[in-house]
């Protein structure tokens, strides 16, 4: 079975009658892209939530900014990020030093000036694999997720 | 009229003397319990809808990319003692090794805290995660395979109570 993008973006929104998601899931058993191309739209989700945030008239200037960055290598190197994942997301994935972009073609954010981090990523070496640094919303707050996944080829990179 | 006063004037001088006499030097304040990384080990896998009851308060879990899962089994739970320079490890059930140590504290209610997962004998599969994370703010690190699923650990700095 093919899951096509558009399958994936109304699983993500829960537009799927409940047979239809079960299919794609078990589709996805197979086909490690869709949790990829999934991890992808959260992430989209969550930076435009945060970037929303930072230019929302309520306080831009005391809005937390995020720095998402994306590369292309899968060598090893150490990401030093300094996020504040309390009000929104952050994206890092492993490659070479100062080859970044921005993400979704947005101009980069200013890093964070005010809120202080519920939990801070501080520094991370993914080693070989891909990884990614978002946050999910908790209860009350926003919770920082590492995904680190075990393949070592980029699907997850393909995606975004 | 004399002998009256030297007598209030020898209570006086007496009184604070046999007040404190009994009084120990007070006793140092306990040193304060170090904090514990609470480490949950989570199976995600697909499937009929199934989440433990222990995990009911993970409302991340309803949130994708963790929604895409809907089984989710607590594994393992273990309480890692945090001490600076005493780094403490947790096989994982796919036999790799959680590793947490404390950096530093910042306040009483902050740690900088490392963790890495590592596989004997092979490459490192996380070599290296330094996190400030305040108390009882949890952190989750997913993505690593494990029998047809992945592994979801969620990592939680606390303090003892007291």
């Amino acid at each position: 079975m093919t899951v096509s993008d558009r399958d994936v973006m109304q699983l993500f929104d829960g537009e799927l009658d409940a047979e239809r998601a079960r299919a794609i899931r078990a589709a996805g058993v197979d086909d490690p892209s869709v949790d990829a191309r999934l991890l992808a739209l959260a992430q989209l989700s969550a930076f435009t939530r945060a970037w929303a945030r930072t230019r929302s008239p309520a306080g831009p200037t005391r809005a937390a900014r995020r720095s998402l960055e994306r590369s292309h290598a899968r060598t090893r190197r150490i990401g030093v990020v300094a996020i504040a994942l309390s009000l929104g997301v952050a994206v890092i994935a492993p490659g070479r030093p100062g080859e970044t972009a921005s993400y979704g073609g947005a101009a980069p954010l200013a890093p964070a000036t005010t809120a202080a981090p519920a939990v801070a990523v501080e520094n991370v070496d993914f080693g070989a694999h891909q990884g990614t640094i978002f946050s999910v919303r908790g209860a009350d707050t926003d919770t920082t997720v590492v995904w680190l996944s075990d393949d070592t080829d980029g699907a997850l990179t393909a995606a975004l | 009229m004399k002998r009256r006063a030297l007598l209030w004037a020898a209570l006086a001088t007496a009184w604070p003397a046999a007040a404190f006499a009994g009084d120990k030097p007070p006793a140092p304040a306990p040193a304060p319990a170090p904090p514990f990384a609470e480490l949950f080990v989570l199976h995600a896998t697909h499937g009929t809808p199934e989440v433990d009851p222990r995990l009911r308060d993970l409302e991340e879990l309803t949130k994708p990319p963790f929604s895409t899962y809907e089984r989710y089994r607590l594994i393992d739970q273990v309480r890692l003692p945090l001490v600076r320079g005493e780094p403490k490890t947790r096989r994982l059930p796919n036999g790799r090794v959680f590793r947490a140590e404390l950096l530093s504290m910042h306040g009483p209610d902050v740690v900088r805290l490392l963790a890495s997962i590592n596989q004997p004998g092979a490459a490192d599969f996380l070599p290296l995660l330094e996190v400030k994370a305040k108390m009882d703010q949890r952190f989750i690190v997913a993505g690593q395979r494990h029998k047809s699923g992945i592994l979801v650990l969620v990592i939680t700095v606390r303090r003892p109570a007291a």
